[in-house]
């Protein structure tokens, strides 16, 4: 009986050692696993489902204008063609061009003729 | 995220973390989970390159599953439990056939004090006697006597019944008790015996 009692004890004895020296992992093994971690983490997918539709609806906001108005070439004509207005509204060249004011004084009838709309016609019929 | 918000974290969170890109929590999951994998391998492998193997190996697995895992249905370290169990019986299957004798070896064969020699050596003994035991029988006897997990949870990482686990733990205990019976003198047991 009492040998069975000091092998148990022998066998607790080595169950206790056994408790308080787990053994360590190496830090090679670690760093290994880490790396695996790291490598396998689907990290960029995360983080482009929250950014990526911002950046989507602005890129096909532009894509589509430039396609219905025939590409980039178009957009820089457009560009040319709104400062040149905007230029010649501004400060326009002498002689270009006469305001229809100046050409046709206040005489309308130089202007029915222009526009062979008639006699008896006046512009006071388009009043209320 | 810093590191030392994440010690409260539970297991799964963690996973669902690591699955949305927090590269906090894949460095907390591997200090959590990896020693944990790492140091039942051993216990059932008793060599430290296989153990590393498979617990590379069964982390490799918590990195794929992690976004599919769903919350709430299983706790993680049950399942990497068994993860590690299973890794490790189809590697002692293959390799049933070689030599035992070498698992007996000295893990460090450098001791620098007499009693560090002695600790290795109960130590090693322990080791070795378990790998001389049936898988399952070490696998319970591990559980309930050096992790000291109660039978209901070993029953549950098993899949078997606790009546199951009783008789695998006892009969287990016996089994190391016949072998480490003829190594008392080398564990300096011999002045204990009446």
């Amino acid at each position: 009986m009492s040998k069975n009692m000091s092998d148990k004890d022998d066998l607790a004895m080595l169950f206790e050692a056994a408790k308080n020296a787990s053994p360590e992992p190496s830090s090679d093994f670690m760093a290994r696993v880490l790396d695996d971690a790291q490598v396998m983490q689907p990290a960029a997918l995360g983080v482009m489902h929250t950014e990526m539709p911002k950046q989507n609806a602005f890129k096909d906001f532009f894509m589509g204008l430039s396609d219905a108005i025939g590409g980039w070439p178009a957009f820089a004509g457009l560009a040319t063609a709104a400062v040149t207005g905007l230029w010649i509204g501004v400060s326009p060249p002498a002689g270009l061009i006469e305001p229809f004011g100046t050409v046709l004084g206040s005489d309308t009838s130089a202007l029915s003729d222009a526009l062979e709309y008639g006699e008896g016609f006046d512009f006071t019929l388009f009043e209320g | 995220m810093a590191l030392d918000d994440l010690s409260d974290v539970a297991d799964d969170t963690l996973l669902q973390l690591y699955a949305n890109g927090d590269q906090s929590a894949a460095r907390a999951l591997t200090l959590r989970l990896a020693p944990r994998a790492y140091n039942q391998a051993y216990r059932m492998l008793g060599v430290q390159a296989d153990a590393e193997d498979v617990a590379q190996d069964a982390m490799m697995r918590v990195w794929k599953i992690a976004p599919e895992w769903r919350m709430g249905e299983a706790k993680v370290t049950t399942w990497l439990y068994r993860v590690v169990a299973n890794l490790c019986t189809d590697r002692l299957r293959k390799a049933r056939g070689t030599s035992l004798d070498a698992i007996d070896e000295p893990v460090d064969p450098s001791p620098s004090a007499a009693d560090d020699m002695q600790t290795n050596a109960r130590h090693d003994a322990l080791q070795g006697a378990l790998m001389e035991l049936p898988a399952r029988q070490r696998e319970a006897v591990v559980l309930r006597h050096i992790e000291e997990l109660p039978n209901p949870q070993i029953a549950e990482r098993m899949e078997i019944s606790v009546e199951a686990v009783e008789s695998l733990t006892s009969r287990g205990k016996r089994a190391l008790t016949q072998i480490l019976k003829g190594r008392k003198s080398a564990l300096g047991f011999e002045g204990d015996a009446p």
